[in-house]
C-alpha cells in the first residue's frame, strides 16, 4: 500500500550485519524511492536484543525500548533479521516487513500474524547456499573427512580401515521439498544420487517431480527413511512439524545412514536423536539447528564423535546480499506501485 | 608385444586389495569368463601379505608369478621381473603407476603397462568437492568449537561456493568430472591442460581452458586451485614459492594428485604466513606424512591420508576395466590406458 500523501516514506533497516550491507540497502532504497527516508535502527535492535537476552530488566531496557519506540513510530517499511517484539503496536504505520532469512517461523509472533502487516522473506536466494551446506555435510561423512580430521589432531596416518564411500549411486531422502529441498535434489542428481522426497501436499507416489525421482506423501515417510543413505530435514517449524522426527523415525533409518538437519531443531526429538547416535541406530548426524539455541553446555550432542555441528549459521550466507537487496528493491517498487509483493509469506501457515 | 591372438592358454594373476575390500569370488569369475583361454589365479591376499613382509606368502607367490603372463594388481613386488619371466602385461588398478611400480623397473622393461586412469573419476571428483566445501564452510573452525563446546553465532557468516572460481591444474578425466560437479554448484571453472594450444572459452565443460604456460593466470583468478596433474618430470614442484605467491590470499589449494607436484616446504610457509587461506591435502611429499611434519598442526589444513580415490566400488570398477582390456589383449586389439614409459602416465 503506498504511503498517503504528505507523509514521507520511512524505511527502517534493522539488519544486524555489516555497515557496508546497510549502506547497500540504503543505496537501493534511494534508487527505487529517492524521496524516502532510510533509518538505520540496527544498533537499537541489537541493544534491545542484548538487554532482553541478558534479562536485564529495569532502567536500561526501558530506555532502549523507549528509544526504539520513537524510531519505529512513523516507519512504513522494515527490512530486518531479528524479531522486534510487539512490532505491530510499536510501529502503527508499518505495512510491510522483509526478513533477510529464508524461513520466518522463528520471527513470526501471534501479533504479527493477526496484524495487517505484509511479511516477505528471502527464500529461494539463500536456498542455494543452504543446499551447498547440506551437500558439504554429506560429503564430510561419505568421504570420512570427519574421521581424518580426528586423525589429524592425533598426528595419525591410518588409511586402510576408514575408506570413503561414494555419493554416486546412493540415495538421499529429503523431508520437506521446498526451495532448499529442491536445490538439494538438484545437486544430489548432479552427483549421481537417487532422490526421494516427502512433501506434505503430495497425496500419492509421484515419479520424476523436478529433480526428485520419487515424491512420496507424508504417510510413506518410514518407507523413505528405510531406503535412504542420507536423510535431509529441510522442513520449516510449524505446529505440524514439531517433534515429527522421533524415535520411530530414527529407528526406521538404516544403521549406515546419516541425518542432516538444516530445518528447525524443534522438528527432531533431540533426546531420541542423542540415543540414536550413542547406540548407533544411525551412523551420524550433521546438525545446524537444535531444539534449544544456543545449544546448552550440558547437551550430550557436544561430545558425540559422530556429530558434526554448526551454530545455526547455514543460512547466514556471505555473498548472497546482492540478490537479496535486489529482491527488496523490486518489492519496494511493487509496494509503491500497489502491486503484489514477491516472496510473500502465508502468515497462518508459517511459510 | 607377442601376438596374443593365438590360442594358447593365458595365465592371469589377479591381485587387488583395497582397504577392507579385496577381490571376491565373483570378480575372479568375471575375469575367467572373459575367455576359456584365461587361467585366472586369485592372489590378492598373498600379494598383500607379501607386501607386509610375510616370507611364507612371498614363497607361495613364486610359482604363481613364474607362470603369469598377465598381472592385474595395485602394486608389484620390487623383484617382479626376475620372478615372472613369462610376464607380458601388467594392468595396474590405480590411476598413477609411480607408486604401484615403485623400484620394480617394470616400466620400460618391455612389459606392457596399462593403468586405470579414469576409474577414479567419480570418487576423486567427489572427494575434491568434499575438500572444497569443507574449506569453504570452515569445517576445521566449527570442529574445534564443537570440541570446546563453544557456540559462537553472532555475526557469523557462512561463505558460499556459488560464483567462486575453481582452477583445475591438469584437465584429464578427474579434472573433467570435477568441473562438472563444480558447475552444478554454480562455480566458474578455469583449467590448464598440457595439450591445449591456445586459450579457449566455454569449451569442454569449463569456462576457460588454458595452455600450461598460462598457469599463473589460473592461479591469480582462482578461489580454489585444484591439482589434478600426474607426477612427471615436468610437473614435479610445479607449484612452488612463486606459484603460491601468484594465488589470492583468500584462495585455497587442493591437492589430490601427488605430493611432489607441490613444493611442500613452500606450501607450509604460505600457510603459516597466511599468504593463502588454507589447503585441502590428500597427498604429501613423504607418505605416511612424518610425525614431525608441520602440516599436522596447521589449523587451516583439511587432511586425508592419500585416500581420495577410495571407494567401496573400486574392486568392481577395476575388474570391469581390466576385463575389457583383457578381451582386447586376447583378441590382439590395442590395449586401453597404455602407460608411456617416457611420460610415466
Amino acid at each position: 500500500m503506498p504511503a498517503s500523501s504528505g507523509h514521507r516514506l520511512v524505511v527502517a533497516v534493522g539488519v544486524p550485519y555489516s555497515d557496508a550491507l546497510r549502506r547497500e540497502i540504503a543505496g537501493e532504497v534511494a534508487r527505487v524511492a529517492p524521496d524516502a527516508e532510510v533509518r538505520d535502527i540496527a544498533a537499537l535492535v541489537r541493544e534491545e536484543r542484548r538487554l532482553r537476552r541478558e534479562a536485564l530488566q529495569g532502567e536500561a531496557l526501558a530506555k532502549a525500548k523507549a528509544e526504539m519506540d520513537k524510531q519505529l513510530a512513523d516507519v512504513d517499511v522494515l527490512f530486518t533479521l531479528p524479531v522486534v517484539p510487539d512490532l505491530p503496536a510499536r510501529a502503527p504505520r508499518l505495512r510491510w516487513v522483509h526478513f533477510i532469512s529464508a524461513g520466518v517461523d522463528h520471527v513470526m509472533t501471534p501479533e504479527l500474524v493477526r496484524s495487517p502487516i505484509q511479511v516477505t522473506d528471502s527464500g529461494g536466494i539463500t536456498s542455494a547456499g543452504m543446499a551447498e551446506y547440506v551437500l558439504g555435510v554429506m560429503l564430510l561423512f561419505a568421504k570420512r573427512l570427519w574421521t581424518y580430521e580426528q586423525q589429524k589432531k592425533k598426528h595419525e596416518w591410518r588409511k586402510e580401515d576408514v575408506i570413503p564411500v561414494e555419493l554416486h549411486g546412493h540415495t538421499v531422502g529429503i523431508l520437506g521439498v521446498g526451495a532448499i529441498g529442491q536445490e538439494v535434489a538438484r545437486l544430489a542428481k548432479a552427483f549421481g544420487m537417487r532422490v526421494l522426497g516427502v512433501r506434505r501436499g503430495a497425496t500419492a507416489r509421484e515419479t520424476g517431480v523436478g529433480d526428485v525421482d520419487e515424491m512420496l506423501p507424508s504417510s510413506a515417510l518410514h518407507d523413505m527413511l528405510g531406503r535412504s543413505d542420507y536423510v535431509v530435514i529441510a522442513l520449516p517449524a510449524t505446529k505440524d512439524t514439531e517433534r515429527l522426527f522421533g524415535e520411530r523415525e530414527l529407528r526406521a533409518m538404516k544403521p549406515s545412514a546419516y541425518l542432516v538437519n538444516v530445518g528447525r531443531g524443534s522438528v527432531v526429538d533431540e533426546p531420541a536423536l542423542v540415543r540414536a547416535l550413542k547406540e548407533n541406530w544411525i551412523a551420524g548426524a550433521g546438525l545446524d539447528v537444535f531444539s534449544r539455541e544456543p545449544l546448552p553446555p550440558e547437551s550430550e550432542l557436544w561430545g558425540l564423535p559422530n556429530v558434526y555441528m554448526t551454530p545455526h549459521v547455514s543460512g547466514n550466507l556471505m555473498g548472497v546480499e546482492s540478490p537479496i537487496i535486489a529482491l527488496f528493491g523490486e518489492n519496494l517498487r511493487r509496494y509503491l506501485a500497489g502491486e503484489p509483493l514477491k516472496n510473500l509469506v502465508n502468515k497462518e501457515a508459517g511459510y | 608385444m607377442r601376438s596374443s591372438a593365438s590360442a594358447h592358454p593365458v595365465p592371469v594373476v589377479a591381485a587387488f586389495t583395497y582397504g577392507p575390500w579385496s577381490l571376491e569370488r565373483r570378480h575372479v569369475q568375471q575375469v575367467q569368463a572373459v575367455s576359456p583361454r584365461v587361467r585366472a589365479v586369485e592372489a590378492s591376499q598373498l600379494f598383500a601379505r607379501a607386501a607386509r613382509g610375510d616370507a611364507e606368502a612371498s614363497r607361495a607367490l613364486d610359482p604363481v608369478l613364474r607362470e603369469a603372463e598377465v598381472l592385474f594388481t595395485r602394486f608389484v613386488p620390487r623383484d617382479l621381473l626376475r620372478r615372472a619371466p613369462r610376464l607380458r602385461w601388467v594392468h595396474v588398478g590405480t590411476a598413477g603407476v609411480d607408486i604401484a611400480l615403485k623400484e620394480s623397473h617394470v616400466l620400460g622393461s618391455g612389459v606392457t603397462v596399462t593403468c586405470s586412469i579414469g576409474m577414479h573419476a567419480v570418487p576423486v571428483s567427489e572427494f575434491i568437492l568434499g575438500l572444497v566445501l569443507a574449506l569453504n564452510k570452515r569445517v576445521p573452525a566449527f570442529w574445534s568449537e564443537k570440541e570446546k563446546h563453544v557456540w559462537r553465532r553472532t555475526e557469523r557468516e557462512m561463505p558460499v561456493v556459488q560464483g567462486a572460481t575453481m582452477g583445475i591444474v591438469g584437465y584429464g578425466q578427474i579434472g573433467r568430472a570435477t568441473a562438472r560437479l563444480a558447475k552444478a554448484l554454480r562455480m566458474r571453472v578455469v583449467a590448464t591442460r598440457r595439450s591445449c594450444a591456445a586459450p579457449a572459452r566455454d569449451t569442454d565443460g569449463v569456462d576457460v581452458l588454458l595452455p600450461t604456460s598460462h598457469l599463473r593466470e589460473l592461479l591469480a583468478e582462482s578461489d580454489y586451485v585444484v591439482i589434478c596433474a600426474p607426477l612427471t618430470p615436468e610437473t614435479e614442484r610445479l607449484i612452488g614459492e612463486g606459484e603460491l605467491r601468484a594465488m589470492k590470499p583468500t584462495a585455497y589449494l587442493v591437492n589430490i594428485a601427488r605430493g611432489r607436484v607441490v613444493d611442500e616446504a613452500a606450501l607450509v610457509r604460505a600457510l603459516k604466513e597466511g599468504r593463502i587461506a588454507g589447503a585441502g591435502l590428500d597427498v604429501f611429499d613423504e607418505e605416511p606424512l612424518p610425525a614431525n611434519s608441520p602440516l599436522w598442526g596447521l589449523p587451516n589444513v583439511v587432511f586425508s591420508p592419500h585416500i581420495a580415490g577410495g571407494s567401496e566400488r573400486n574392486p568392481d570398477r577395476a575388474t570391469d576395466l581390466f576385463c575389457r582390456n583383457l578381451a582386447n589383449y586376447l583378441s590382439g586389439q590395442p590395449l586401453m590406458n597404455v602407460v608411456d614409459p617416457a611420460r610415466g602416465y
